[in-house]
């Protein structure tokens, strides 16, 4: 096809010249110009790679991926908190008086070739290590579509695919780690996008996981992993995200999310999770200014099928932050949690104590030196009705960060 | 249009949703029967006995095994309230454990065990030897309470709630006391003017009371 277009062209150009020979062009005219043609015909030869560095070139890129792009983040708080047991549900949160680490990542990414992408994110905490995302990319697959393959982080609404280090607070909304668990929602997998071709932006995202762990999916199997005997033992999410550039400096996005899979409640029990997320984001483009003010709202609707019944819940957050200089931010977030019920009056099998609503608010403030440091001072209220008294936490967190890393999705 | 319907074709997509009332891993159902039985009534010591009333409260029956999270640990699962059991004619009581509260988690059950509460047991005894030790017949009766742990009838029951069936299973308890539980009582070594069982005696019926089995029987056999 390729051949038969240069075919074509050369056609065209030799017809084009009889025109202009025809058009009283002169011979020494003519002659310069295809000696003029010639010179830069060898010219762009000599930059071209030939055929067999053509075909030496993903076995180059291969071996580029031998060093990846490598990063260490660091993130160690000093937390207080007024209770002994505060309900911290993150695995990564402060959970105690004093000094905490809350993890430190490794990131490391590379082209495999020239249809995949190795991405893996390595934590190490004060219980040794762990495999929190290894996965494979798709580069080259057709119709806009992408896949990804290996441990992943399901891409349920917006803070569930993020690491500690792309978060605005120090610690995890309780809404993930009510519904998901304390590691987020995880699991091995596959996940397939598509961005559709509609005149905005559009993405739609389908995964199966694994539906089991006691961090990542304890409102599925969680602990009590029964195996998988067929395409319903996994946990399959579905997640529209659209985006909508209102202005220049303002922009919109939407999420719809939700995700399915087996209970460990009884015999073929499911659990739905549905959810929805807003973010809209002001940064005004047009001057020279650090102004971010950004919102963030994410709500989850989870429905559990136990034994006679099912239970329903609300849980969910929502999040101001301005940057309001260079290195200065500051952010206000508030939690809601409402207690699972069912019609039978069924205790809540994974948290029988949360017997009424539940509210958090947190603010903190930031301070960046660089992009690859930080400081945060955030204070908390928890309101925990099944508790005597509220639970009051500050932390100072430190984050600090070495080596390549990637952007993050907006 | 309810919430529910909007979310119907995301379900459909998913071929299960979380709508209705969910399951148990064992619902276990069938039935206790009692009975005493009087086909024979010459005890051991040779006294015909009469039993003319005989009641049983019992505790709630206990589903024991391990959870499959926890395969090492034995534990009561579930328990099944029970109401009290006349043995004289013979009752049958209805095992009802599909209610949430007696639901079976994922599990393998091993054995079940019935503690009873208090035994209620009046009769006529004669001596059916020659020359009898006594003269024609006498009453007698036991009336006691049992405190929690003194007298639970055990029976093996193995079965497995994994998932892999649907939980509704049914099982049936049969509890047949015979004349032999007056096996160790000299009836004629009691006081003639007394119809309560004196201690000794009423230690010797709650042992062999205790001693008979709890088997498992087919549902609606008795």
């Amino acid at each position: 096809m390729r051949g038969a277009l240069l075919l074509a062209v050369v056609l065209a150009g030799g017809g084009a010249r009889a025109q202009d020979a025809d058009a009283g062009v002169s011979a020494q005219d003519l002659s310069e110009i295809d000696r003029a043609l010639q010179q830069d015909a060898a010219a762009t030869a000599a930059e071209k790679p030939g055929v067999l560095e053509r075909a030496a070139a993903p076995v180059v890129s291969a071996v580029q991926s031998l060093n990846p792009e490598l990063s260490f983040i660091a993130d160690v708080a000093l937390a207080a908190f007024s209770q002994e047991a505060p309900l911290q549900g993150g695995d990564h949160d402060p959970h105690r008086n004093g000094f905490n680490l809350q993890q430190l990542e490794l990131a490391v990414g590379a082209s495999v070739d020239p249809y995949l992408r190795f991405d893996a994110n390595l934590v190490f905490n004060d219980e040794g290590v762990e495999i929190e995302e290894v996965y494979a990319t798709t580069l080259a697959l057709p119709a806009s579509l992408q896949a990804r393959a290996g441990k992943l982080l399901t891409r349920f609404g917006r803070q569930n695919a993020t690491h500690l280090h792309a978060w605005d607070f120090v610690d995890q909304p309780f809404a993930l780690s009510r519904v998901f668990g304390g590691e987020g929602n995880r699991g091995l997998g596959v996940e397939l996008s598509w961005l559709t071709p509609l005149p905005w932006y559009v993405e739609l995202v389908g995964s199966a996981t694994d539906a089991a762990g006691e961090g990542s999916a304890r409102s599925f199997l969680g602990a009590d992993d029964t195996g998988v005997h067929g395409p319903l033992d996994f946990q399959l999410t579905f997640a529209l995200e659209q985006f909508f550039p209102l202005t220049d400096d303002l922009s919109l996005a939407w999420g719809l999310s939700a995700a399915n899979g087996p209970s460990s409640t009884g015999y073929r029990n499911r659990t739905d999770v549905y959810g929805t997320d807003l973010y809209v984001k002001y940064r005004p483009i047009g001057e020279a200014s650090t102004t971010v003010v950004a919102f963030t709202l994410e709500l989850f609707h989870r429905r559990r099928q136990v034994a006679g019944d099912v239970l329903q819940d609300t849980s969910g957050y929502a999040q101001l932050f301005w940057r309001f200089a260079q290195r200065w931010g500051a952010a206000a977030r508030y939690e809601l949690g409402t207690p699972a019920r069912g019609g039978s009056g069924a205790p809540d099998p994974l948290d029988p104590e949360w017997t009424s609503n539940r509210h958090r608010v947190s603010a903190n403030v930031t301070f960046w030196p660089t992009e690859f440091s930080r400081l945060r001072l955030q204070g908390s209220a928890d309101f925990s009705p099944w508790r005597p008294a509220p639970t009051y936490a500050a932390f100072l967190a430190l984050e600090f960060a070495v080596g390549a890393h990637g952007a993050h999705s907006f | 249009m309810t919430v529910r319907t909007a979310l119907l074709p995301l379900c459909l997509l998913h071929a299960a949703c979380a709508f209705s009332p969910g399951n148990p891993y064992g619902a276990l159902g069938g039935e206790l029967s009692g009975h005493y039985d009087a086909t024979a009534t010459r005890s051991a010591l040779g006294y015909e006995v009469h039993v003319a009333t005989f009641t049983l409260e019992l505790g709630p029956l206990a589903l024991q095994g391990a959870r499959a999270t926890t395969p090492d640990t034995q534990e009561t699962l579930a328990e099944v309230p029970l109401p009290p059991l006349a043995l004289v004619p013979g009752e049958r009581a209805a095992l009802l454990c599909d209610e949430a509260p007696c639901a079976l988690p994922r599990s393998t059950l091993s054995q079940v065990t019935l503690p009873i509460g208090a035994v209620s047991l009046s009769g006529t005894v004669s001596d059916a030897q020659e020359p009898p030790r006594f003269a024609g017949t006498r009453p007698f009766q036991l009336e006691v309470g049992l405190g929690a742990g003194e007298l639970t009838l055990v029976s093996p029951l193995e079965r497995a709630f994994d998932g892999s069936a649907p939980p509704e299973a049914t099982v049936g308890f049969a509890f047949t006391p015979t004349v032999a539980l007056f096996a160790g009582v000299d009836f004629a070594q009691l006081p003639a003017d007394e119809a309560d069982l004196p201690e000794a005696a009423a230690r010797q019926v709650l042992a062999q009371l205790a001693a008979t089995p709890l088997e498992q029987a087919e549902a609606g056999q008795r």
